[in-house]
């Protein structure tokens, strides 16, 4: 956005720049060139003045700097006698005889002549542009160049102007001096009226003295104008200048007054086609630097030097007669105006331009600072919106440094914990932390340091009363800040607990469950033993008590009494293994020994009449990790629940087949077939929710324990139907890795 | 225990209960001879001696209660003592209609088994004099001639000579002799032994 800014303001100073430049810059400079101006009267006439000014600015600009610009004023007129133009040669021998005048620069024909008669050789061969000859002058056939300026005044143009101006004029009042050329511009001035016979009253006043004139001027009536063409001297020899006598004329005059020269402009009289005295001084300046810089060959410079005339008005002058500025020819020159607006105009585009692009700039910045403010308050509300999350968040957010101190803490961690955030920020966060979280803790926070995130961290943290929370971080580092979110988990990890200790105990109970559905079989395994104990007891105590006892069947019955013993004392324990309340355990076990020990316990027969088990171990069967009791339940569970889908099969189709193999080499499987009524194929994924049965008697646990005890143990199980019937149950057990075989 | 000679037979899969049975059984003075299981038993020439029958309800192929039903079928009449792991009380009411005798939960008391066993015994043996005094006197029956079963029969049912006589269309001193003779052939004392004979053989009178 700023840039377009910063490139229209520097469009603006750079245009202005270049303005500047193009008034100031010389041109190709003219070292050395040397112009003298060689005035033929006083310096002080205004005439002349106005000349040297236009003639100082034009030569400056071209190259001719003020120390090669000499003015020399001869004052011949009021030096008339021959010794001062002789003592003049003197002079400006001694002034330029040692120093080369490159151009020669005459005011007036007197001066013209001087310059070529008088100091002719002072000068020789330079070119000479001479101002104000008249007209119908001609210079002497010379080597020496010499282009004229010819003085004549716009007398028809100015009437024309002037009528323009005040339309209902019906007489003009001709105020003219009375010297040669003078009564000369009259003489053509009488020619040129012609033109207006019988519309206009022309009245010459230059054979009245200036103070007739001035009467005369001055009781002019209203509807006529002043034609001012010129005052050197009046009829009676008397010196004037054409200002002075301007001045007062326009003091007296009750009617506008036109001259003829600009230098009554401004001093009395309204305006008129002027002959511009600066601006022929300007135009003179200029071709004598085309001369000296030889851009243009002298003969082909026209000998006569064409300057126009100059409408030129004075507005104080055109207010006080209330005359139409819009009656003004085009291009007219209006002095004296106060500034309007118009007059201002490159000053007004040079500042409008600033203005404009000032006015970018501001909105720009405006702009840009709405943005900035927008940002800043879109920012605010961000920054608010995260601090109130910060604030409610349930969770404890905090920012702490690498060097182990928090900074910034949320309320939770005061709810939390229970100390006031003073006292958390005053002590490093490790002395916090449970000793024995302190090392992983360490840990975490070089972690942290390298960069890297820490998530799912566990550690406890101190609270006020002593007791300890568990949290759960997730953090991520920026420099030495770390940015942690963590959570209060004490609670979680307490129902964890309480659940693996319910899952436990469920497990129990579904042991002892399946236990009451092994009750019968497990009695007649206790019961058989028992009996043979107690009659064979009974039996010795007989043969004991007859007159000649056989001793050797009484040992005999002694050692069998010894060997039921054992047998009933094993299954009692076999039975108090599976229904044992134990943390589970882990070790590594061999599946094929696990069936084996599990068959110890029940037979066949003792489920159910007619039922056998056939088992084939795989002996290549790899071991697996994990707890001997849960899995002998698993696959108690799986036989029990053959047993159960065969109760209405004749007993002679009543076979399970217990069978061990390497799955996909990675892992243990484990099938229990049996041949019993199958499974319905849209039951089969609800076999293992929990509380469903199908067996009337069946709590609806047992397969739903078994699957969730082989998924903990890192497997799976499936169910589904035989080819020829019946279903297999079957679970997968990843091998252990240390096991090879 | 009793001077006539009697078996006690025991049909258990068990070896060792098996065994330890046998022993308890000879200890008390009875012969036991065992089986491991039921088809064995089946398969055994019993001797026609008073014995009774220790079961195990459970046992694999035939149990207990299906041996029962054989040796019904086969007019085996055994008393059985049915001994159990784990009574369950559909086995012991089906065991009990079918005439068992005594229903023992193992482990049990020698002294319920062997009680068991002498009444198992006792009711054997006076199953067998039973059976053997029908069987006497089913013979003596035969013997009579259809006038004198005729004669029998109403004098059983409570006729006097005089209404036998009349209701056969003979005369009462006709009838006074054929009922001596039934007197004699069938070896009774009295009237009452008459009467109790015919209960046993189970006549019955048909004029009611």
């Amino acid at each position: 956005m700023g840039c377009p800014l910063y490139f229209l303001i520097l469009l603006a100073l750079g245009v202005h720049a270049d303005t500047c430049n193009a008034k100031t810059r010389p041109q190709t400079p003219l070292t050395g060139k040397n112009v003298l101006i060689l005035h033929a009267f006083e310096s002080n006439v205004p005439i002349f003045e106005l000349t040297d000014r236009g003639l100082r600015k034009s030569l400056d600009a071209g190259g001719v700097g003020i120390r090669n610009q000499f003015f020399e004023y001869l004052d011949l007129a009021r030096n008339p006698v021959p010794e001062h133009r002789q003592r003049l040669v003197e002079l400006l021998l001694l002034r330029y005889a040692s120093r080369k005048i490159d151009l020669v620069i005459t005011l007036y024909q007197e001066a013209l002549q001087f310059a070529l008669n008088e100091a002719r050789d002072i000068f020789p061969e330079v070119p000479i542009v001479a101002l104000y000859v008249p007209l119908g002058f001609e210079p002497p056939q010379m080597t020496q160049r010499i282009i004229r300026q010819i003085v004549a005044p716009d007398v028809k143009g100015t009437l024309e102007v002037a009528l323009k101006l005040v339309p209902e004029a019906k007489r003009v009042y001709v105020a003219t001096g009375a010297n040669p050329m003078e009564k000369s511009l009259e003489n053509s001035a009488r020619k040129d009226f012609k033109d207006w016979e019988g519309q206009l009253e022309f009245r010459y006043l230059s054979d009245l003295p200036l103070e007739g004139i001035i009467a005369a001027v001055s009781s002019a009536p209203p509807d006529a104008i002043v034609l001012f063409m010129g005052f050197a001297a009046d009829v009676t020899g008397k010196n004037y200048t054409t200002r002075e006598v301007g001045k007062m004329l326009g003091e007296v005059s009750g009617v506008p007054v036109f001259g003829l020269h600009d230098v009554s402009l401004g001093y009395g009289i309204a305006g008129g086609s002027l002959i511009s005295f600066e601006y022929i001084g300007t135009r003179a300046g200029e071709l004598a630097v085309a001369i000296l810089k030889g851009a243009e060959n002298v003969e082909n410079i026209p000998s006569v030097l064409q300057v126009p005339h100059v409408p030129m008005f004075d507005w104080r002058q055109l207010k006080h007669w209330n005359l139409s500025e819009s009656a003004l020819p085009k291009g007219s020159i209006v002095i004296n105006k106060e500034p309007t607006l118009w007059d201002f105009r490159y000053y007004l585009l040079g500042g409008l331009a600033f203005v404009i692009a000032q006015s970018f700039l501001i909105a720009g910045l405006l702009v840009q600072k709405r943005r900035k403010r927008s940002a800043e308050e879109s920012l605010r509300q961000k920054t608010e919106e995260l601090d109130q999350f910060f604030s409610v968040s349930l969770d404890l957010l905090c920012i702490a440094n690498t060097e182990g101190y928090f900074l910034r803490l949320n309320p939770s961690f005061e709810r939390v914990l229970g100390y006031r955030r003073e006292e958390l920020t005053a002590k490093r966060f490790l002395d916090f932390v449970h000793p024995d979280d302190l090392v992983k803790t360490q840990d975490a926070v070089s972690t942290l340091a390298s960069q890297r995130r820490v998530i799912s961290f566990q550690n406890r943290y101190r609270c006020k009363d002593g007791t300890y929370r568990w949290l759960e971080w997730t953090s991520a580092s920026t420099g030495n800040l770390i940015y942690a979110a963590a959570r209060d988990i004490t609670e979680r990890l307490k129902r964890e607990a309480e659940a693996a200790q319910r899952s436990q105990e469920l497990a129990h109970v579904s042991r002892i469950a399946t236990m009451g559905e092994l009750t019968s079989a497990l009695a007649h395994e206790i019961n058989q033993p028992l009996t043979a104990i107690l009659s064979n007891a009974e039996a010795a105590k007989r043969f004991l008590a007859q007159a000649d006892p056989d001793i050797t069947e009484v040992r005999q019955i002694l050692e069998d009494i010894v060997r039921d013993d054992r047998r009933a004392s094993d299954v009692v324990r076999k039975v108090r293994t599976l229904v044992k309340k134990e943390m589970p355990g882990d070790e590594v076990l061999d599946l094929n020994k696990t069936i084996q020990e599990v068959l110890g316990i029940i037979k066949g027969e003792s489920l159910l009449p007619g039922l056998s088990i056939t088992v084939e171990l795989s002996p290549e069967l790899r071991l697996v990790r994990g707890d001997r009791i849960q899995l002998q339940q698993v696959i108690l569970n799986l036989l029990l629940n053959s047993v159960a889908a065969m109760r209405d099969s004749p007993q002679t189709q009543r076979k399970i087949t217990v069978k061990t193999a390497m799955a996909d080499g990675a892992s243990a499987s484990v099938s229990v077939t049996d041949a019993g009524t199958g499974i319905d194929e849209n039951d089969i994924e609800r076999l293992f929710e929990p509380f469903y049965t199908t067996k009337p008697e069946g709590l609806g646990m047992g397969l739903s324990i078994s699957r969730r005890i082989i998924k903990a143990h890192g497997g799976d199980m499936g169910a589904s139907n035989n080819p020829d019937g019946g279903a297999t149950f079957a679970f997968t057990l990843p091998a252990h890795p240390g096991d090879p075989s | 225990m009793t001077e006539e000679e009697h078996y006690v037979y025991v049909v258990d899969d068990d070896t060792p209960v098996r065994k330890a049975l046998e022993r308890l059984l000879r200890s008390a003075g009875h012969h036991a001879i065992t089986f491991g299981s039921a088809p064995d038993f089946l398969d055994f020439c019993h001797p026609d001696a008073p014995g009774c029958l220790i079961l195990d309800i459970k046992m694999p192929r035939v149990s207990g209660l299906e041996l029962q039903d054989r040796l019904a079928e086969k007019g085996i009449s055994f008393p059985v003592i049915f001994i159990t792991g784990h009574g369950t009380v559909p086995a012991s009411v089906k065991a009990f209609k079918a005439g068992a005798m005594d229903f023992l939960e193992k482990p049990f008391e020698d002294r319920e088994l062997l009680d068991a066993v002498s009444r198992g015994i006792e009711k054997h043996r006076r199953f067998r004099q039973e059976q053997s005094e029908l069987k006497r006197l089913r013979t003596r029956l035969d013997t009579l001639t259809p006038r004198e079963r005729e004669v029998f029969r109403l004098v059983v049912a409570g006729r006097l000579n005089k209404q036998v006589a009349f209701e056969l269309g003979t005369g009462e001193k006709t009838i006074k002799v054929h009922r001596g003779r039934v007197m004699e052939k069938m070896g009774a004392q009295s009237l009452a032994d008459l009467v109790r004979f015919a209960e046993k053989l189970g006549i019955h009178s048909s004029a009611g």
